[in-house]
């Protein structure tokens, strides 16, 4: 039988940025007799190759591409962007690597037309039998995917000591490899749930068998806290992509042998003593995988696919080592010898609806990875003007989130009212920054300080920054510096205003922003479109001063012919504690009317301009 | 409440037996606490502080080997002290020295110098043990057992006292010789060793001994952190191990005899427990590497109402006092470091291997060490020297863990190191010859060492 067939609405929207003739890897899971298709990527082809030997590099690499990925999303078949897609000479190659494809019994095959007239069509089909056939597809929108999918984090070390030297760390990884996929590893949740492997229901210990990862996760909630749990509950947003549902799990390994009847008995511990002048390397390996599983998975049936997700990110940290003593050696025999950890770090760029994780060496910097970003960007069919895989893009979970202010409050409000308008909002996330946070005072004065403070958070979201939101302080120290105001402002509770913050985010990140001024409240109720179009462009948070009061504008729902507009305000004037149910419902953050800035007062506008590169 | 001493019965005619007159004679007493509870397996006397002259005279005159102790002010505090260290090496984790016993005349609580004596004793045993970290050797309870049996009226009393406490006077302790024997389960793991340890080059000159006790603190962090399943089941530490499994039998078990069970023991290491400690990419400059390699086979025993949570420690203890006693007779038995080769080479260290005995009246088994190409015989002379046991040759398990083959190792080593082993080859054959030259020739050394090792203690 065929499976039933998914793709992820993002998936299918983002086929349209590929407008030449590629080929590449689908990658999707197989659950409840259904394939979900959640991504793609892209075959590299620099050089005019034919279709033909693109297909067959492709072949080649899936198999590498597949570590990157959450266990459980595996290469499922092949998508093919062509003008004629019925070219039968590569149709031979297609059928050839389809046949290769082992995950599923049932491949499938994607092929979207670009129409020359800019029309696209996307046909899929499925291998069966030796033959391709049309099979009709559902298209699943993200907010259900997050929610019928949970993702298993696994967070561990694993020794590693070996010469330092390629081959030595091949077989050292080769060996760790060995150990983890031959059962002598357990995993843990939760401090007192442990996966042990075997026959009898998967080796689960510490919750009845029938338990599946969504119990696990309410359990995981009701273990952080009932306080916690209850403010999650009544606002679940895990449909939303900041807050993806995760279960941590660590590993275990086990240095005991398993005693048998009729076993042998072995040799007494002897010590090797090898006298060498070598040059060891000694990590802590970082294990930092994910499993991407449905809701309703048993647990007692992931053990082999959390054994899996550690052998994908050995394979990952493997290649990162392995990259940097290739490197090192080209540097001659005498060059420094500069290995840095290989840090896995998980990414879901906003078009993906499925995680990258990537291993980063720790010690290079953003900008020495522009080059293996940028290929990672065109093989993924990424726009080239933003970054997506800085590592100040790296994911946060939200059990790693330093402090627990909302992020994005404005999401799952509802709509602002304004008829036939086109919403134009932020794009990606922001925290929100308002009084009396981080146990500072400042209340009446603070408020654009706090203003700049969400808008350096959303850079800092972006990956463009690695910095923190600057305090209080750090801002009158720096406006100090650069001239504007006397030593004297240091420690004082001076207000500061749109221009100011302009020079700080100039002198603290290198942004450049663009200042509007307009001589009323009135007057904002024209600049409508030029709004619209800074959120569809730069979608960078807007700082504005007037008067005695500093907003944020988070997006513009505007009609272009009524002229009707309203301003999506993130107030920083708010003094509660971090409860997005009371920052929704109170108007702390919310749609505002031309009415909500005063008639009389001048207002300044900072509108942050986002750096054009990855 | 107050503290209860169960002791096997057969234990009482050796106390007896033991003739002294109007002397004393001093041993160890040897077995598990539990709280208010302690389970006696074993009384061991101890042997004299011999002269030097005793390595030929003790084999013709065994009767000299025990001190002729004519008051207890005269009793060698170093000399017992030595001895339970001696005597924990061979014991089963989770097994202790808890006291001591005297056989003499009077009573010897009835004076404050003979109790402070006694607790003195007791003192530098604990130091001794305590110095000796890895052997996990201090018993878990602050008060140590003194047993005593007077010569001219057979009547026994057994107080405690807290060597740490100065002032404290004995206590009374309930000691049974019991008729039923105490039911000991038996708990079985395979630890495999597999552990890379390179030694910097700035510890070039360190001695073979520091080395492996940096290695051994290591692997003692590691096995402390573990969790253990039981019976392939990761259980509750409060549950008893007598009634495990015991759900899945139904109501037949109740009336089933309960059995002393044996159960099979793994142990798992969490893999954050490094999280910070030290950096976690380190390139270092190293002289040499020393890799464990090999299976170190556990057995522990634990009383008939233990839980799994001493099971547990006594299993851990048990994998590092084993690791620990070996390595410690290892680096004792080396005549002299080989140092100044700097060139590449090959050492086969083969630390003595494990074998159990039993003790005659229970399934308790105690452990011993062989020395390669030593055989049962060998283990035979330090049981009876350091425990006062007779056992027969037949009786003692040697198979548990095999006498490894040092050719074995080091064709490894030769495959491992690749196209490197062409240089490698000569020198890690030579030092195999070396090896089984030393072998032969050093097995006199060895008797003599092992001599000196076990009897020779007593000089200092």
């Amino acid at each position: 039988m065929t499976p039933r067939l998914k793709i992820t609405n993002s998936l299918i929207s983002h086929l349209g940025s590929v407008r030449k003739t590629s080929t590449g890897c689908l990658f999707g899971l197989m659950y409840e007799s259904t394939l979900l298709v959640v991504g793609y990527n892209i075959e590299l082809c620099f050089n005019e190759k034919s279709t033909h030997e693109v297909l067959q590099k492709t072949q080649k690499n899936y198999k590498s591409r597949i570590h990157n990925l959450p266990t459980e999303v595996d290469l499922c078949g092949l998508i093919t962007f062509a003008e004629d897609i019925a070219d039968p000479e590569n149709h031979a190659t297609v059928i050839k690597i389809l046949e290769d494809v082992d995950v599923t019994d049932n491949p499938l095959l994607m092929m979207y037309s670009l129409g020359s007239d800019g029309t696209s069509e996307l046909h899929t089909y499925f291998y069966v039998h030796d033959k391709l056939v049309e099979t009709p597809y559902d298209v699943v929108n993200e907010a259900t995917l997050w929610q019928e999918f949970i993702h298993v984090r696994l967070c561990s070390r694993l020794p590693l000591v070996c010469d330092l030297e390629h081959n030595a760390i091949k077989d050292a990884i080769q060996s760790l490899h060995k150990k983890v996929a031959s059962g002598t590893v357990a995993f843990c949740f939760l401090k007192s749930i442990f996966l042990l492997g075997g026959d009898v229901e998967g080796g689960l210990t510490g919750v009845p068998g029938n338990q599946t990862v969504g119990d696990l996760f309410n359990l995981q909630l009701e273990k952080c806290g009932i306080q916690e749990s209850n403010r999650l509950r009544k606002h679940d947003q895990s449909h939303l992509r900041k807050s993806i549902d995760i279960v941590s799990a660590t590993l275990l390994m086990k240095p005991t042998r398993e005693i048998r009847d009729n076993d042998q008995p072995r040799a007494a511990p002897v010590i090797q003593h090898i006298k060498k002048t070598y040059t060891c390397l000694q990590v802590w390996l970082h294990v930092d995988a994910l499993s991407m599983v449905p809701r309703s998975a048993k647990l007692m049936e992931l053990y082999p696919v959390l054994v899996e997700s550690v052998c994908r990110n050995l394979k990952l940290t493997e290649s990162c080592l392995l990259e940097q003593v290739l490197a090192a050696k080209d540097g001659g025999p005498d060059a420094p010898v500069n290995i840095s950890l290989p840090k896995p770090l998980h990414f879901l760029p906003a078009d993906c609806s499925h995680f990258l994780t990537l291993a980063l060496p720790e010690g290079r910097s953003d900008d020495q990875l522009v080059s293996y970003r940028k290929a990672l960007h065109m093989e993924f069919g990424l726009p080239q003007d933003r970054p997506f895989f800085r590592k100040g893009n790296a994911y946060v979970f939200r059990s790693e989130q330093s402090n627990k202010l909302l992020v994005n409050p404005h999401e799952g409000l509802g709509s602002s009212g304004v008829k036939g308008g086109e919403v134009s909002v932020v794009q990606g996330l922001y925290s929100y920054h308002h009084y009396m946070q981080d146990r500072i005072d400042d209340d009446g004065w603070g408020c654009a300080y706090r203003s700049l403070q969400t808008i350096v958070s959303w850079f800092r979201w972006q990956g463009y920054t690695a910095r923190d939101p600057p305090s209080h302080h750090e801002i009158q120290e720096c406006l100090v510096k650069l001239g504007d105001k006397p030593p004297s402002f240091i420690g004082s509770s001076q207000w500061i205003g749109s221009t100011e913050v302009s020079y700080c985010l100039e002198a603290m990140l290198g942004i450049t922003s663009r200042i509007i001024s307009v001589s009323s409240g009135e007057e904002l109720g024209l600049r409508g479109g030029e709004l619209a179009m800074h959120f569809r462009t730069q979608g960078t948070p807007i700082m504005i001063g007037g008067g005695v009061l500093a907003h944020t504008i988070l997006g513009v729902d505007f009609n272009r012919d009524s002229g009707d507009l309203k301003f999506l305000i993130l107030d920083p004037h708010y003094t509660g504690g971090e409860d997005l149910t009371v920052v929704q419902n109170k108007g702390w953050c919310g749609w505002k009317g031309i009415h909500f800035w005063k008639k009389g007062a001048f207002y300044n506008l900072c509108l942050p301009q986002r750096p054009i590169g990855i | 409440m107050v503290r209860v001493v169960v002791a096997e019965e057969s234990i009482l005619p050796y106390l007896k037996g033991l003739q002294c007159g109007e002397n004393y004679e001093i041993g160890l007493i040897i077995g598990q606490n539990t709280g208010q509870r302690d389970y006696v397996i074993h009384l061991a006397r101890t042997p004299l502080a011999a002269p030097i002259t005793s390595e030929e005279s003790s084999e013709n005159k065994p009767i000299n080997r025990y001190a002729i102790i004519k008051a207890l002010k005269d009793i060698d505090e170093a000399g017992i002290a030595e001895h339970a260290k001696h005597v924990t090496r061979m014991l089963p984790g989770g097994m202790f020295v808890l006291g001591i016993f005297v056989l003499g005349p009077g009573d010897i609580f009835a004076d404050s110098s003979s109790v402070s004596k006694l607790r003195s004793v007791l003192l530098r045993i604990k130091k001794v043990l305590l110095s000796n970290k890895f052997l996990h050797g201090d018993s878990p309870c602050a008060e140590k057992l003194v047993l005593h049996l007077c010569s001219t009226t057979q009547r026994y009393v057994c107080k405690m006292l807290n060597p740490d406490n100065s002032i404290g006077t004995p206590l009374p302790v309930d000691w049974k010789f019991q008729t039923h024997p105490t039911k000991w389960h038996q708990l079985d793991c395979q630890y495999e060793l597999d552990h890379i340890f390179p030694v910097i080059t700035d510890k070039i000159a360190q001695p073979l001994r520091k080395n492996l006790q940096e290695i051994l603190a290591a692997m003692d962090e590691q096995v402390q952190t573990a969790v253990c399943v039981l019976d392939g089941e990761m259980r509750d530490s409060t549950e008893t191990i007598e009634s495990m499994g015991k759900k899945r039998k139904g109501k037949n078990s109740k009336t089933a005899i309960e059995e002393a069970k044996v159960v099979n023991a793994s142990l798992y290491i969490p893999c954050d427990i490094h999280v910070g400690k030290e950096q976690d990419l380190q390139i270092i400059d190293c002289c040499s590497e020393m890799k464990f390699l090999g299976v170190l086979a556990s057995r522990v025993f634990l009383h008939q109402k233990a839980t799994v949570e001493e099971a547990v420690q006594a299993l851990k203890g048990d994998v590092i006092r084993s690791l620990a006693s070996r390595l410690e007779m290892h680096w004792d038995s080396l005549i002299e470091e080989e140092h100044g080769s700097p060139e590449e080479h090959v050492t086969l260290h083969e630390p003595p291997r494990r074998v159990l005995v039993p003790l005659p009246h229970c399934r308790v088994t105690l452990s011993d060490y062989l020395f390669p190409g030593e055989g049962a015989s060998e283990a035979l002379i330090s049981l009876e020297e350091l425990l006062d046991l007779q056992v027969k040759e037949s009786d003692v398990q040697k198979e548990l863990e095999l006498q490894a083959d040092p050719m074995e190792y080091c064709t490894s080593e030769i495959q491992v190191e690749g196209e490197t082993s062409e240089d490698l080859l000569p020198v890690a054959m030579n030092s195999s010859t070396f090896l089984i030259i030393g072998l032969s020739v050093g097995l006199a050394i060895l008797a003599i060492s092992i001599a000196v090792q076990f009897s020779g203690w007593t000089n200092r």
